[in-house]
């Protein structure tokens, strides 16, 4: 099971909403932690499936609020926030999730099977652990991820294409899949070709990256029997680029790999988290 | 080399899609109202736990327990989809 402890600090961690002793202290957990990882990697899921979607209804006490903000000007944001919330509450109902986005929630789902298999499987985290189970998360108390730096980034990233190693599969990270306790009916075959491999970079020197509009990651195609890498969009805005900034010493994970690359996710400097192409880090524009 | 799936989904990624995509609605709409609100502000529109707390009147803790309780509640529910 998840620390109770740290719950809340793992989805805040996915926000970027963590002080940094916060996530020091979350950090040093996670090492040690199979469950809590597992718990981290399909909570990363669930966000990214969330923000595959486009506005539903706000409840009308929302805006009320946002205008009682306005009246006070009480916050600087204001008028954004109102743009917002007014597209919130006037756009038509739920969202519109692509098929991308469904590949993303097929490997929710089976992040979210896997955990709740890990979670029958007890307290033994680590045997619980199979190569799905990684795609949730994963065993760092098994082996901590390597660390490299934004120098060797492009060595790291090319390693990652050959999978001389066994090694999890896509949409999450975490390293060497464990012999799961899953019954076979929730223990998917790893896709022959598809071998992400997790590890962690810290870069050296701020970059600022600028993305394409639209960003594709490999993610777990189709429930759980199957899997090979299908794009998934998960920019939220498919028509506009967006710029991140990776300050110095961010750790990033990597978590998928695509035609383009291999991919990572990463808490960007303005506390926002992102995917991004490895070979990007360490890029200044 | 990976191969990828191309642009348009296959019939039954279109059905497992569909499928998929009713699930997370019915998740949703079965979510308490202040969950739902919660992520949706989060996720959808981007907002930082800060400005939920404050478009919604709730402290910033309570923001934090919202969204971890609505990610959970969404989780179980997707758990069943086969």
């Amino acid at each position: 099971m998840i620390c109770e402890e740290f719950q809340e600090e793992l989805s805040a961690w996915v926000d970027g909403e963590l002080t940094p002793d916060e996530r020091i202290r979350l950090s040093a957990h996670l090492e040690t932690c199979a469950a809590c990882s597992n718990a981290l990697h399909t909570l990363k899921l669930t966000s990214l499936l969330m923000r595959g979607l486009e506005t539903p209804e706000a409840p009308a006490r929302v805006t009320d609020a946002a205008m009682r903000l306005v009246r006070e000007g009480t916050q600087s944001r204001t008028e954004s926030t109102i743009v917002r919330f007014r597209r919130v509450c006037f756009e038509p109902l739920w969202p519109k999730l692509g098929w991308e986005g469904m590949g993303l929630a097929a490997a929710l789902v089976l992040a979210a099977v896997v955990y709740r298999g890990e979670l029958l499987g007890g307290g033994d985290h680590t045997a619980a652990l199979s190569p799905a189970a990684t795609i949730a998360g994963s065993d760092r108390a098994n082996e901590p991820p390597p660390v490299v730096t934004a120098q060797n980034e492009v060595q790291a990233t090319g390693r990652a294409e050959v999978p001389d190693v066994p090694q999890p599969v896509p949409a999450a990270p975490r390293p060497a899949p464990a012999v799961g306790q899953i019954s076979s009916a929730v223990a998917p075959a790893m896709h022959a070709d598809f071998n992400p491999q997790q590890q962690a970079v810290s870069a050296d020197e701020s970059s600022t990256i600028d993305l394409p509009p639209i960003i594709e990651f490999a993610a777990i195609n189709d429930q759980l029997s199957v899997l090979r890498p299908t794009p998934v969009f998960v920019a939220p805005d498919k028509n506009a680029p967006r710029r991140y900034t990776v300050k110095a010493g961010t750790r990033v994970e990597v978590i998928a790999k695509s035609k383009d690359g291999t991919w990572a996710w990463v808490t960007t400097a303005d506390g926002a988290p992102a995917y991004i192409l490895m070979s990007d880090l360490g890029r200044s524009t | 080399m990976t191969e990828f799936a191309s642009e348009s989904p296959s019939p039954e990624e279109a059905s497992a899609s569909a499928g998929m995509r009713a699930i997370l609605e019915n998740a949703l709409g079965e979510l308490d109202p202040v969950f739902r609100e919660a992520i949706l502000l989060r996720e959808v529109e981007g907002l930082s736990y800060e400005e939920i707390a404050q478009v919604t009147g709730v402290s910033v803790n309570t923001v934090k327990t919202r969204i971890y309780r609505a990610r959970m509640k969404l989780q179980q529910r997707l758990v069943g989809f086969r």
